[in-house]
């Protein structure tokens, strides 16, 4: 089975290209083949169907989830292949003659989405597994959307398609739901099983969402009460497509599922009373829409809506009878259904209308499709003998034999009667009265538009003339496999007279009388203005609302204020971590001894008192000293505290800092008025020093937890047995965890090119940087050039000596950017330039390809990336013992070099615009 | 030396959160700059303070000293600015 849907699903994606080969006369007979054989594979499985032997195959896919690609076939789901199939190959054939008109593009696009959609039909009434089924079930409603929306060019066929997606999809959404739920219980996600299991599943407490989910899924796709409005909207597609669409595929694969499902709705309490105030509210609408719609299309479409509840209503009933008859008018829905959309279709291309009340004695011109919407209406009507009289006579007996009371039966009367009158309607008016209406047309019948509507109409009476094949092979089986033990099925016209033929007579009686007073009822039922009452009309609202309330949601959260931003994302942190502080009950941990040193004190207090100082200036160039004064205040403490590899940095960081602020301010307005109210600026204080205060608190915590020294011990013990380096933190940074410095070099030049390719195109324009030349004082200008050298120089001893000694490519590239800033801060960028030579970036990029390849040696010799080589070797004899590792520092060196200055050329540019 | 110095890192995060809710761009900046230095220190004192020496070996000394190896340090400066 598993090759017979991979046959389909090939065969569809072929079908693009066969389009083109075979030509716009013969590619529909040609590309039939495939689902007609599809057809005849399935049909050899008929013996084994009659056994009531189900076919079994399973491919194993995830089953570590439990998903397998598990293919069943059963009675059941042989009805729906065979259905699916069958009809799938008449409308291929009749596809390739109703879209010859269109461009070679559109049909092969229109043959390939049709024979995806079959494929995907085939899949989900096959799977076995629930993930599998919900898959293919998905796959349908996407194909459908396109198929509806085939005009895209037409906004209603693109509305209709949106409508179909959002519901069908929508509704597919809770299937999923109900099919986890279902899993998670159960532990299982086999249909049969689950099935199986159905008393266990209603006891669940997660019965109900379930039910929910189930009938979210099944209600949208099979157009139930009240999703049921974007099925008339569907009617946009193409009429093959809405022929296939409403007969034989997508609206029954609900149903499908739901027959599945009926033992479950059967085990909840008051689950069948919901299907059947869902079923007869659709049967109701469908109905009393179908008597008000005017195009020939809408009519037999809103009769599919009654047709739908009807059948959902069957499935609600208990009692094998119901089963029989559900099945039974599955298959002859499908035949007449089938078959009259293919005359309306071929109505609409004759005569390029659509709406009834202008169609009028058609029978002379379409003499063959005219006999075809005869049949198919007869059995439409349920008239003996047609196949659709059996099922209606079944569909009585059901009810009647059922636990029902009368309303179900009152309202099945009224609803059948008129569908009779519907079936009247819509092939007596178009086809044999008013002769005089239409003159002439644009063309006549071809074989492949009558081809289908002929065939299936005959099944209708062919089938119930000889019923032996069909009960045994098709009906029983699939009765059995519905109602879940062998049900004995006899299916014949005459069974007496019994209370069963006596309501078909009345139901006939009052279809005759509808049909007979339509004109009248018609026009009552559109002066009725129900249209505010539509649930398509509900739906816009509820869509409109939706969009409402996610605009007023991206406006209220999304303001772009950047102090109510932060207001947020402080004051709400803060609550949480004094919710965590409070709420945990756990006391910070707190100091037990106190040592005080005079140095400390002195440089936390020059700190403190620092920061105060920037929080409170008021000019740029006070708080820029203060800020200026912290940052050398943190590398005091490094230094003091056993890390001048951290101060030397720091301080190298805060003198750039200086000097690229120094840039900025050159242009910034020195003192502006204070942009806070008091009050503003009250609160603001409030949520700083509560902040403040929380931190304290959490960094004394951190302070006093006992500390795991593992990682440092092994790094200090082995740093200079393993890399040859008596600078630890250097060794860590080049070596032990060299990885880390080589992303984060990456890091730091992707950030110096992006801020290229941010200030780049505007930087080119001006004639870099005279807007400084001359502004700096004499004495600057004239010492710049010692300055640069002594800090070149110095730099490029920082960094040799880094392995050993306190130093290192990173704060060598910042020494060396600030020998470079302290040019352009006094000569301008312009001879900054000149001294540089190159691009900034390309010394960005230089070092980044020495950091990457100097890993490469240890590659090719131990086959480890970054595992750094040392040589020995003598110049001038002294003994030299140098590694990889300079290579790799040098590179970053050279990164941050050229990131700083890319960043320093940016800057000045911008402040001399 | 463990009140002390938690005390400045925290108040140059509250002195750079106030700074950073001003509406000047260049009071914001500074307020940045503020906090990246507190946070430094934050990470700096995650591998607790106490006097010691620097993680650097002496020549000629034996390589497995008890030593403790400094903090890295965080290139996050020169991406802010």
């Amino acid at each position: 089975m598993a090759g017979i849907l991979a046959i389909a699903f090939l065969g569809s994606l072929a079908a693009w290209q066969i389009s083109y080969l075979v030509g716009r006369r013969a590619s529909g007979w040609v590309l039939a083949l495939l689902p007609g054989g599809l057809f005849l594979t399935f049909l050899r499985y008929a013996n084994l169907m009659a056994s009531g032997q189900p076919v079994l195959q399973r491919v194993p896919w995830a089953p570590g989830l439990g998903i397998d690609f598990t293919l069943r076939l059963d009675g059941y789901s042989f009805l729906f292949a065979l259905l699916i199939t069958g009809i799938g190959a008449f409308v291929v054939i009749y596809a390739g003659e109703y879209m010859s008109g269109e461009s070679d593009r559109a049909r092969a696009r229109f043959f390939t989405l049709l024979l995806l959609f079959m494929s995907s039909m085939l899949g989900a009434v096959l799977s076995d597994n629930l993930v599998v089924l919900f898959l293919f079930w998905e796959l349908t409603g996407i194909l459908s959307f396109l198929l509806i929306g085939f005009h895209a060019d037409s906004p209603h066929a693109r509305r209709s398609a949106l409508i179909a997606l959002r519901v069908t999809a929508g509704g597919g959404l809770g299937l999923l739901a109900a099919i986890i739920i279902m899993g998670q219980v159960l532990g299982t996600y086999s249909l049969m099983e689950v099935v199986a299991r159905y008393r266990e599943l209603a006891a669940s407490p997660w019965v109900v969402p379930v039910i929910i989910g189930l009938l979210l899924g099944i209600g949208t796709k099979s157009a139930q009460f009240p999703f049921q409005f974007w099925l008339p909207n569907a009617m946009q597609a193409p009429t093959p497509a809405s022929a296939y669409l409403h007969s034989a595929t997508m609206v029954k694969l609900g149903i499908y599922l739901l027959a599945r499902f009926e033992p479950l709705f059967g085990a909840v309490p008051r689950g069948r009373d919901i299907l059947m105030v869902i079923a007869l509210s659709t049967m109701i609408i469908g109905s009393f829409q179908a008597l008000r719609a005017e195009n020939f299309k809408t009519v037999l479409a809103y009769s599919t809506v009654a047709s739908l509840g009807m059948l959902v209503m069957l499935i609600s009933l208990d009692g094998p009878a119901a089963s029989v008859a559900m099945v039974g008018y599955i298959l002859a829905h499908a035949l007449y259904k089938a078959t009259l959309f293919f005359c309306a279709g071929s109505v609409l291309h004759a005569t390029g209308l659509s709406r009834l009340r202008a169609m009028g004695g058609l029978a002379r011109y379409l003499p063959v499709t005219a006999l075809a919407a005869a049949l198919a209406s007869l059995s439409m009507a349920g008239l003996p003998p047609f196949l659709g009289f059996i099922s209606k006579e079944f569909l009585f007996e059901a009810q009647i034999e059922s636990s029902w009371d009368v309303v179900p039966l009152a309202v099945g009367v009224i609803v059948n009667a008129v569908i009779v009158g519907v079936a009247g309607i819509v092939t007596l008016r178009p086809f044999f009265m008013n002769r005089g209406r239409i003159v002439q047309i644009r063309h006549g019948e071809t074989a492949g538009l009558t081809a289908g509507a002929v065939v299936l109409s005959l099944l209708g009476l062919g089938l119930s003339l000889e019923p032996e094949w069909v009960s045994s092979a098709v009906i029983r089986p699939a009765v059995s496999a519905v109602y879940g033990m062998p049900v004995e099925v006899s299916i014949g016209l005459w069974h007496g007279l019994t209370p069963m033929l006596l309501l078909s007579a009345v139901v006939i009686g009052t279809g005759v009388l509808i049909f007979v007073s339509w004109d009248r009822l018609h026009a009552r039922l559109r002066a009725l203005q129900a249209e505010r009452f539509d649930m398509e009309h509900m739906w816009d609202l509820f869509l409109r609302r939706i969009e409402m309330v996610a605009r007023t949601t991206a406006r209220v959260i999304q303001h772009g204020d950047l102090r109510r931003y932060l207001y947020t994302v402080l004051a709400g942190g803060l609550v949480f971590v004094i919710w965590g502080l409070v709420g945990t009950g756990v006391l910070p941990r707190l100091p037990t001894e106190f040592e005080w040193r005079l140095g400390p004190i002195g440089v936390v207090l020059v700190g403190l008192g620092g920061g105060l100082a920037a929080a409170r200036s008021r000019t740029l160039l006070s708080a820029m000293l203060a800020v200026g004064l912290c940052g050398l205040v943190a590398a005091l403490t490094f230094l003091l505290n056993g890390a001048p590899d951290l101060a030397l940095t720091q301080f190298a960081v805060e003198s750039l800092v200086a000097v690229l602020l120094t840039v900025v301010l050159l242009v910034l307005p020195m003192r502006g008025a204070s942009s806070r109210t008091k009050r503003e600026r009250t609160n603001d204080l409030l949520l700083a020093g509560t902040f403040s205060a929380v931190l304290f608190i959490a960094l004394m915590d951190l302070g006093n937890a006992p500390r795991n020294t593992t990682v440092s011990d092994f790094f200090g013990s082995q740093s200079y047995l393993a890399a040859f380096g008596r600078n630890v933190t250097n060794v860590i940074l080049v070596d032990f965890r060299g990885f880390d410095t080589l992303g984060e070099t990456t890091v730091i030049a992707l950030a110096a090119m992006f801020a290229w390719a941010l200030f780049g195109p505007r930087v080119a324009k001006y004639g870099a940087g005279q807007g400084l030349e001359g502004q700096s004082a004499f004495i600057l200008k004239k010492t710049s050039r010692l300055f640069f050298w002594l800090l070149l120089t110095t730099s490029l001893f920082v960094l040799l000596r880094g392995h050993n000694e306190i130093g290192g490519g990173f704060v060598g590239g910042l020494v060396a950017a600030l020998a470079f800033a302290m040019v352009g801060l006094a000569r301008g960028t312009v001879r900054l330039r000149s001294v540089l030579r190159v691009h900034p970036l390309v010394v960005v990029g230089a070092g980044l390809l020495m950091a990457i390849s100097s890993g490469i040696p240890g590659l090719i010799v131990y086959g480890d990336y970054l595992r750094h080589l040392w040589v020995d070797f003598y110049v001038l004899g002294i003994h030299v013992h140098q590694g990889t590792t300079l290579i790799f520092d040098a590179g970053v060196y050279l990164v941050v070099l050229g990131s700083v200055l890319v960043f320093l050329f940016a800057f000045q540019r911008e402040a001399a615009r | 030396m463990s009140v002390l110095y938690p005390l400045l890192a925290a108040w140059l995060f509250g002195c750079g959160i106030y700074m950073i809710l001003s509406r000047s761009i260049a009071r914001i900046v500074m307020g940045l700059s503020l906090i990246g230095t507190s946070i430094n220190l934050m990470i700096f004192q995650t591998g607790r303070i106490g006097p010691m020496q620097p993680p650097i070996i002496p020549e000629g000394a034996k390589a497995h000293l008890e030593r403790r190896p400094s903090r890295r340090f965080i290139p996050i400066r020169i991406l802010r600015a």
